[in-house]
């Protein structure tokens, strides 16, 4: 077991290296750069001019170079500073992550409080009303594009109510109402897709398990309803609504990019866009390699959480 | 046999094959040109008119018929649907294939090159190819085939080597078949329904993320009608003043995207032998 | 296993993508057809809106006699770095001031013809020669009383050592680059000596675009300017939350008074919120948590007037600001052919332009501002003083065209992006449908934002055409608005058409070398040139709006618009009682 998880750390760097390579390919590869994209529309600037101040940010030195200036500051922990603010990428990135992992944990335990229970009873009251109440409700929840259900609630929130989300992120244990009254309308927008996901995987595999020999037999023996759903088919049924789970987390984590910039909720994904816009080469850099390592550090706990979810799974 | 058994999934699959006939027979069925401004007695466009019996759906900004524009966006919806789905569909597939067949050092390579392409947020890719190659309308087909590959090789790679476990694959083996021929025959054939099932799903997606793309700028270029577009585009841009510039591209897309996965889920009822007893 | 199904799907599937394949290539834009009949009621009756604003609106609401201190005033803004150093954006001058700025009053042409410029950091100013300026700076003036700088008292040093350190960086280079030394004459006296000959020089000292005046300890401290964000403006810098907003809390010793000897500002602080999404903006000012913000469209300002009927509106013709034009590639054909582009500048309706850009409520707009050609009243701004170069006549477009050698036309690419604030999509949609009226078939190319910002800016090449409004300047300064972006000497990146017309340099060089008297006379003759040669193709300029809450008095100004709501504005705003109470000990409130 502790030779599998070295093994799939080493193999998680290799693809973060392999994937901040290709960012930074990839975003010098774009058009334009950031020193044109700062200046106002009034400002009227010769090319000397544009040239020094490229100098000035380092953008002029090939590309190896740096690149390895880059990953040797990676190293030691130094993202770099971005190329608008002059201010370190860490600094940047600081409390900005602290609100988009509000929002994704908030978004998966929205979801996974909607799903499991209407999935579980959708699977055990299969083909009555309530199952397909479910469905119907999952069906929805995919159905509808996150970033216009994001509109739509922000203008009708203020048009009926005349209240937005309050702007001003406090971590919840500083100030749950604010930070709840701030999060929970986004994180339920984003996580309605995820809830449809769990809950039409868990309805599946659950059905299907509750098919298996073992829990016929559970059956046989005279064990409670209850008893065999909860303590025989829920674990094993969890699977591939756990693999689901990790699969989504990085649409999840998509999905807060455009909710975030709708709301004015200023996480990782809206750093990420307006840097992208603005060509900030190293706040690009950064954000990219947040959430890959998110996404990398989540697909190894999935793959762990097998293990535990059933006992026939170890791996070597 | 599919109307007995699945209701819903009957009523999805007519709903689809609708509309295959809209955007096929657009012309046909559109009661004006899409790209036309009508005019008023001013000589000046009929802008953001809300429904009414000369335009049953309104006009739009610049005075083009929305009903028009959605029964011909249906087809820049279905082709974006149905090509990208297919590169993406088929490069996963071979990607999967390769990778679950033979395993060993091709697989870790290529499992490692998709956990890549999976961890770059699919903003950044899309801004990157499009930026790059231009934007339009093959672009963007080219964008969400490349967003949707990945998974798809992973699902292909999983059900091979679910299939490589069953006996008749030794069988094929020990008589002396070619690797080739085995995956031809016996492999391809198994992978192909959750490809279907997935495909069906992807289809949907496939829309809502045009409509994305639109949303940031991206999108397919005007003129063009489509309905990501009319719901990110000017829909958003008049939430307020016209919402029925937002309703009903926004209506079109999630029932269709909601008759695909109805469709999605039939589909996987019907073909997958392990429910089939029910 | 083989289903029963694979084959007949595979096989249907295929088909289908052939059929829609085949069948699907958008076709080109047909010609539009006029459902005269079918002109049902607008959804509101425009004109009738325009005509009313038209005569409600130039007059300033009445305002109580005696202003009120307090409260906390909010509006939106994009501020990535506090910090001059690093950027420039028009809230910094709300820490740090220039030697002079616009003053607040409810300006509109006809009513008050000649903005005021505020004297702040400086008190006077004399021309010795056009080339030679000495300005005279206020007495006692002090930086904020924070370390390092613990409220030294601003000197002639704090100017020279600003100019120098700023100088060079982008966004003040261009006015700084009118600036050939400083000296120091005394401890409240500046002598400029400038790279050319400007008898106007003392709008180049005005509003932010010129460098701020920041003091060195600061500077030089750990962190520099943005850490120790210290000057002499009239708030100080609390607390900024990058991607959220900022808060700023009155300058107790600032030294402006207002007109009747009171201490400026009024309001005890200001939040600013970073707003990116226009909706987002709008449900913000409906809450009553934005209390004044810029409006784009006539549909917007609608739809709030309804639901906010006590708010108060200034709208003003937009001076240059946010217009709606086309470059073309002047260096080879078609473009490089006058005809030719006389003939696509009258094919185009620029009634249907205002119409659908902003349902009429537009100005028609020539090659450079009214204003610096001599023309000071609304009612001059017409197709009669423009020619008829700008009027719409595609008969004779097609007679130009055919004359200069395309009888049946010519294909061309026409590039844009989607652009905040601009409505780029419809417009280029019609000049496309216009053109090819005239047999000019338009591909239109739709670029990524940042790369059109690019091409715009001259940074890059474009290949035919590009959407992009005027370059514009930062005041009524005619050396911004017109010699920088016409004379060939200047590289694209500020001329941004390309334009190399020798005529057209001596004009400007005697414009220059001009004294001052007979410049009026000179640049008429500009604008005539400009007029006939059509180097950009311009139509229409929506004016501005922007409202506020009915608690909120604060003056307006057209030169200060651009980019963005004018900050400074915030040191004359006040606030009734019946604002909303706000706290401002920090920014999350």
């Amino acid at each position: 077991m502790r030779s599998y998880i070295a093994r799939r750390i080493v193999q998680g760097l290799l693809v973060l290296w392999l994937v901040s390579f290709a960012v930074f390919s990839l975003v010098r590869i774009l058009p334009g750069d950031t020193v044109l994209m700062q200046l106002d529309a009034a400002a009227a600037p010769t090319p000397e001019q544009l040239e020094r101040a490229r100098q000035e940010l380092g953008l002029d030195r090939p590309f190896l170079e740096q690149y390895r200036a880059w990953l040797a500051g990676v190293a030691h922990g130094d993202l770099g500073h971005s190329l608008v603010t002059r201010r370190p990428v860490t600094q940047e990135l600081g409390k900005r992550i602290s609100l988009t992992s509000h929002l994704a944990v908030m978004s998966m335990i929205v979801a996974l409080v909607i799903a499991l229970p209407v999935g579980v009873l959708s699977a055990v009251r299969q083909d009555t009303p309530a199952d397909y109440a479910g469905r119907l409700g999952a069906i929805l929840g995919l159905s509808l594009p996150d970033f216009w259900l994001a509109t739509v609630t922000i203008t009708l929130l203020a048009i009926w109510f005349h209240w937005i989300p309050p702007i001003g992120f406090a971590p919840i244990w500083q100030d749950p109402a604010r930070n709840l009254s701030q999060l929970l309308i986004p994180a339920l927008i984003i996580g309605a897709r995820l809830a449809a996901v769990s809950m039409r995987m868990t309805r599946s595999s659950l059905l299907e398990v509750l098919r298996q020999d073992y829990v016929v037999t559970a059956r046989a023996k005279g064990a409670r309803e209850r008893t065999v759903i909860i303590r025989h088919a829920l674990k094993n049924a969890f699977i591939p609504v756990v693999t689901i789970i990790g699969q989504q987390f990085s649409v999840l984590l998509g999905g807060t990019v455009i909710v975030e910039f709708i709301f004015l909720q200023p996480g990782v994904g809206s750093l990420l866009l307006d840097a992208v816009l603005l060509r900030d080469y190293t706040v690009i850099q950064g954000a990219v390699l947040f959430f890959a390592a998110v996404i990398v550090a989540m697909n190894l706990l999935v793959d762990l959480s097998y293990s535990w979810l059933d006992p026939r799974i170890r791996y070597r | 046999m599919l109307v007995q058994r699945k209701p819903v999934g009957a009523v999805s699959a007519a709903i689809v094959c609708a509309l295959i006939v809209v955007a096929v027979f657009a012309p046909l069925l559109a009661p004006r040109d899409p790209y036309a401004f009508n005019l008023d007695e001013r000589g000046l466009p009929v802008r953001m008119q809300p429904p009414s019996s000369s335009f049953l759906l309104g006009t739009d900004p610049l005075g083009r018929d929305v009903l028009s524009r959605i029964v011909y966006g249906a087809r820049v919806s279905l082709i974006v649907g149905f090509a990208s789905v297919m590169i993406g569909t088929l490069l996963g597939t071979a990607l999967g294939l390769v990778s679950g067949y033979w395993e060993g050092r091709l697989d870790q390579v290529i499992q490692r090159g998709v956990d890549t392409a999976m961890a770059i947020p699919g903003i950044v890719l899309a801004l990157a190819v499009i930026s790059v190659l231009g934007q339009s309308l093959t672009n963007i087909v080219l964008v969400i085939g490349l967003v949707i590959a990945p998974g798809a090789s992973r699902v292909v790679r999983g059900t091979v080597l679910a299939v490589k476990q069953q006996t008749f694959i030794d069988a094929a083996h020990a008589s002396g078949a070619s690797a080739g021929r085995i995956v031809l025959r016996h492999v391809l054939p198994n992978v192909f329904a959750p490809i279907l099932v997935i495909g069906t799903v992807w289809l949907g997606n496939a829309i809502v993320i045009e409509a994305a793309l639109s949303f940031l700028g991206l999108g397919t270029p005007p003129p063009t009608p489509t309905w990501g577009g009319m719901l990110s585009g000017e829909g958003r841009r008049n939430l307020e003043t016209a919402p029925y510039l937002a309703v009903f591209p926004g209506l079109a897309i999630s029932i269709v995207v909601l008759a695909f996965n109805m469709l999605g889920d039939a589909l996987r009822d019907l073909l997958d032998p392990r429910l089939r007893n029910r | 296993m083989k289903t029963p199904l694979s084959r007949p799907i595979a096989l249907a599937v295929a088909a289908l993508v052939l059929a829609l394949a085949s069948s699907s290539t958008p076709a080109q834009e047909k010609a539009p057809k006029a459902d005269a009949s079918d002109a049902t009621s607008f959804a509101y009756a425009a004109p009738a809106f325009i005509k009313e604003l038209d005569t409600r609106y130039p007059a300033q609401p009445p305002v109580p006699p005696a202003p009120r201190y307090g409260g906390v005033l909010h509006f939106p803004a994009t501020v990535r770095a506090f910090d001059p150093m690093a950027g420039y954006r028009p809230e910094l001058a709300l820490v740090w001031d220039t030697l002079t700025e616009w003053e607040a009053t409810w300006y509109f042409p006809e009513v008050q013809r000649t903005p005021v410029i505020r004297k702040t950091l400086a008190t006077s100013w004399e021309m010795v020669n056009p080339s030679t300026w000495i300005f005279k700076l206020r007495q006692g003036v002090r930086f904020h009383n924070r370390p390092p700088v613990n409220g030294r008292e601003m000197t002639a040093d704090d100017v020279k050592y600003s100019y120098e350190l700023l100088k060079d960086k982008t966004q003040y280079a261009t006015r700084a680059a009118l600036v050939k030394s400083i000296q120091v004459v005394d401890k409240y006296t500046v002598k400029f000596e400038l790279a050319m000959p400007d008898p106007k020089f003392y709008l180049n000292v005005v509003d932010s675009l010129s460098p701020v005046i920041v003091p060195r300890e600061a500077v030089e401290a750990p962190g520099g300017l943005a850490e120790n964000p210290i000057g002499t403006g009239a708030f100080m810098l609390k607390e900024f939350a990058p991607g959220e907003g900022a808060l700023l809390v009155r300058n107790p010793d600032y030294y402006l008074k207002d007109k009747d000897g009171r201490a400026l500002p009024y309001v005890d602080a200001v939040r600013l919120f970073f707003t990116k999404d226009r909706a987002t903006d709008t449900a913000l000012f409906r809450s009553r948590q934005i209390d004044l913000m810029r409006v784009p469209t006539l549909d917007v300002l609608y739809a709030l007037m309804k639901t906010v009927p006590d708010l108060q509106l200034y709208r003003v013709p937009s001076f240059g600001w946010g217009d709606y034009g086309i470059s073309m590639a002047l260096d080879k054909p078609p473009f490089n052919d006058v005809r030719v582009r006389q003939a696509l500048s009258m094919a185009i309706n620029r009634d249907v332009i205002a119409e659908v850009i902003n349902r009429g409520d537009a100005t028609l707009y020539g090659p450079f501002p009214w204003g610096l050609a001599g023309y000071t009243k609304r009612a001059d701004y017409s197709y009669a003083n423009l020619g008829p170069n700008y009027q719409y006549n595609p008969k004779k477009a097609k007679e130009l065209l055919a004359a200069a050698g395309f009888p049946s036309g010519f294909e061309t690419e026409l590039e844009w992006a989607e652009f905040e604030g601009w409505t780029y999509n419809e417009f280029v949609q019609l000049v496309a449908r216009f053109w090819g009226d005239v047999g000019v078939r338009v591909k239109l190319k739709q670029l990524e934002t940042s790369t059109w910002i690019n091409k715009a800016g001259g940074a890059q090449p474009f290949t035919h055409a590009i959407a992009a409004a005027s370059p514009i300047g930062a005041g009524p300064s005619f050396m911004d608005w017109a010699y920088l972006r016409f004379h060939s000497s200047y590289p694209r990146t500020v001329n941004r058409a390309g334009i190399n017309d020798p005529k057209l340099d001596d004009l400007l060089a005697t414009w220059r070398q001009d004294a001052g008297d007979k410049r009026p006379a000179l640049q008429r003759a500009i604008w005539d040139h400009l007029r006939a040669n059509v180097y950009r193709i311009t139509t229409i300029v929506p004016p501005h709006y922007r409202i506020t809450q009915a608690y909120v008095y604060a003056g307006a100004n057209p030169y200060c618009w651009f980019p963005g709501y004018c900050s400074y504005e915030a040191k004359t705003a006040w606030m009734t009682d019946k604002a909303p109470s706000r706290k401002f000990d920090k920014f999350a409130q």
